[in-house]
C-alpha cells in the first residue's frame, strides 16, 4: 500500500475511534486494529537498542506500551502524523526501561543521567579521536568536574543485572559467527586446571579473552568488532577473570 | 608528582576498594577509559596474586605514584605470598592489562608487583 494510503487510512481509524465510545467492542476492535498495524514502528525502533544487553523481545514489549499509550493519547484534529507522534512516546517507553529496570544497585536518578551522558560523550570522542578518551576530555566535553565523570563510570559500572549471554540481534549468537577455536588460548602455559574452567566458558566470552590477551586488542576494538559497548566487553572480562580465578584458587 | 598510600587486610573483601580506588586514581592521572577499565581488573588479578596462599592476617600495601607520562601501582602482598610464577594464566594477565608488569622480592621476603601504565592521550 503507498505511503499516502497508509496515513490516509490511518487516519480514517482514528477518526473512527475518537467518534466511539471508549470501552465499547468497536472501540476495542478499532484500538487493537490500530495497534497492530503499528508495531513494525515498535519494532523497528526497539532494534535499535536492541545491542546494549537486553533482550529484543523485552524491548518491544515496553515499546508496545509507549505504543498504545501513543494510540490512546493521539488527537487526530492537531494535524500530526500518528508515526511522528509516536515515535517518542515509544522510545522513551524503552529508555525508561533502561533507566528503571538494568540497574543492579538503585542508582540516584541524577548518576543515572550523568552515567547516560558520560556514556554519550565517550562514544562520540571515541569516534572522534579514534580510541577511547580520558576522564579529562569527557568533562571538557559535557562541562563537568573530572571528579563527576569519575564518579559516573563508577555508578555505571553497576549497571544492568541482565543476563550476560543475552546474544545481539544482529548475530543471534555471535560465537557461532567465529571458526578456529582459541589456538592462542590453548598454546599458553597454563596449568592443567585451568583447562576446565576454560571449557565452562561460552564462545563469545572465549573469544574475548582471546581477543584482549593473546590478540592484545583493546576493549574499544573488541566492543566494534563484536557490535557490543565496550562497558559490556568490560563487564564481560571481569566476569570470566573472576570466575577463572575463583576457579583456580578453590 | 603525587603519591598514593593504601594499606587494605589481605582479604579478598577488599579487592572492592582498591579497585575503586585504582579507577579513581587512574581518572585523574589522565589514562583512557579503557586502560582504565583494563587497571582495575590488573588490579583485581594482582590482589588476588598476593593474597592467593590464603595468609590469615597482614595487609596488602598498594602505592599509587602519579608521573605525567605514566600511572605507577605497587602492591606489596603480606608476609609469606610465593613470588608470581611468570609462566601462568595471571601473569599473562597482567601483561596484557597494563603497559609493563614486574616482580620484586625484599630482603625481608615480601613480594611487590609493579604495574606501569602509560598516558597515551594528550589532553
Amino acid at each position: 500500500m503507498p505511503k499516502d494510503d497508509l496515513r490516509s487510512a490511518d487516519r480514517e481509524m482514528f477518526e473512527q475511534l475518537a467518534a466511539l465510545e471508549a470501552g465499547t467492542d468497536e472501540h476495542e476492535r478499532i484500538r487493537a486494529a490500530l495497534i497492530e498495524r503499528h508495531l513494525p514502528l515498535v519494532t523497528f525502533m526497539a532494534r535499535k537498542f536492541a545491542d546494549r544487553g537486553e533482550p529484543l523481545d523485552d524491548l518491544i514489549q515496553v515499546g508496545t506500551i509507549g505504543l498504545i499509550k501513543a494510540i490512546d493519547r493521539f488527537e487526530i484534529s492537531k494535524g500530526f502524523e500518528f508515526s511522528t507522534f509516536a515515535t517518542p512516546t515509544i522510545v522513551g517507553e524503552i529508555k525508561r526501561h533502561f533507566r528503571d529496570k538494568t540497574w543492579a544497585v538503585r542508582v540516584p536518578r541524577r548518576l543515572q543521567e550523568l552515567g547516560a551522558s558520560v556514556t554519550k560523550a565517550t562514544t562520540e570522542l571515541t569516534h572522534k579521536l579514534d580510541r577511547s578518551p580520558t576522564p579529562k576530555e569527557i568533562a571538557k566535553h559535557l562541562g563537568i568536574t573530572v571528579d563527576e565523570v569519575a564518579e559516573a563510570l563508577e555508578s555505571n559500572a553497576a549497571y544492568s543485572t541482565v543476563s550476560l549471554d543475552v546474544t545481539t540481534d544482529t548475530a543471534s549468537s555471535i560465537g557461532d559467527t567465529f571458526g578456529a577455536l582459541d589456538e592462542a588460548l590453548e598454546g599458553v602455559e597454563y596449568r592443567e586446571s585451568l583447562k576446565p574452567l576454560l571449557a565452562e566458558l561460552d564462545d563469545r566470552e572465549k573469544r574475548i579473552l582471546q581477543m584482549r590477551f593473546f590478540e592484545n586488542q583493546s576493549q574499544s576494538q573488541i566492543a566494534a568488532e563484536l557490535g557490543i559497548s565496550q562497558m559490556h566487553v568490560s563487564r564481560i572480562l571481569n566476569k570470566v577473570l573472576s570466575h577463572l580465578r575463583e576457579g583456580l584458587i578453590s | 608528582m603525587n603519591t598514593i598510600d593504601l594499606a587494605v587486610p589481605a582479604n579478598p573483601e577488599y579487592v572492592g576498594l582498591i579497585r575503586s580506588a585504582a579507577a579513581h586514581i587512574a581518572a585523574h592521572a589522565d589514562l583512557t577509559l579503557d586502560a582504565i577499565d583494563d587497571l582495575r581488573l590488573a588490579v583485581d588479578e594482582a590482589f588476588a596474586v598476593l593474597i592467593a596462599h590464603k595468609p590469615d592476617t597482614g595487609a596488602v600495601t598498594i602505592k599509587f605514584t602519579i608521573h605525567p607520562e605514566q600511572l605507577d601501582i605497587e602492591l606489596t602482598g603480606p608476609a609469606g605470598s610465593p613470588p608470581p610464577d611468570k609462566s601462568s594464566f595471571a601473569w599473562t594477565v597482567l601483561s596484557a592489562l597494563v603497559n609493563e608488569v614486574s616482580t620484586q622480592t625484599s630482603p625481608a621476603g615480601l613480594v611487590t608487583l609493579l604495574l606501569t601504565a602509560k598516558v597515551v592521550a594528550s589532553a
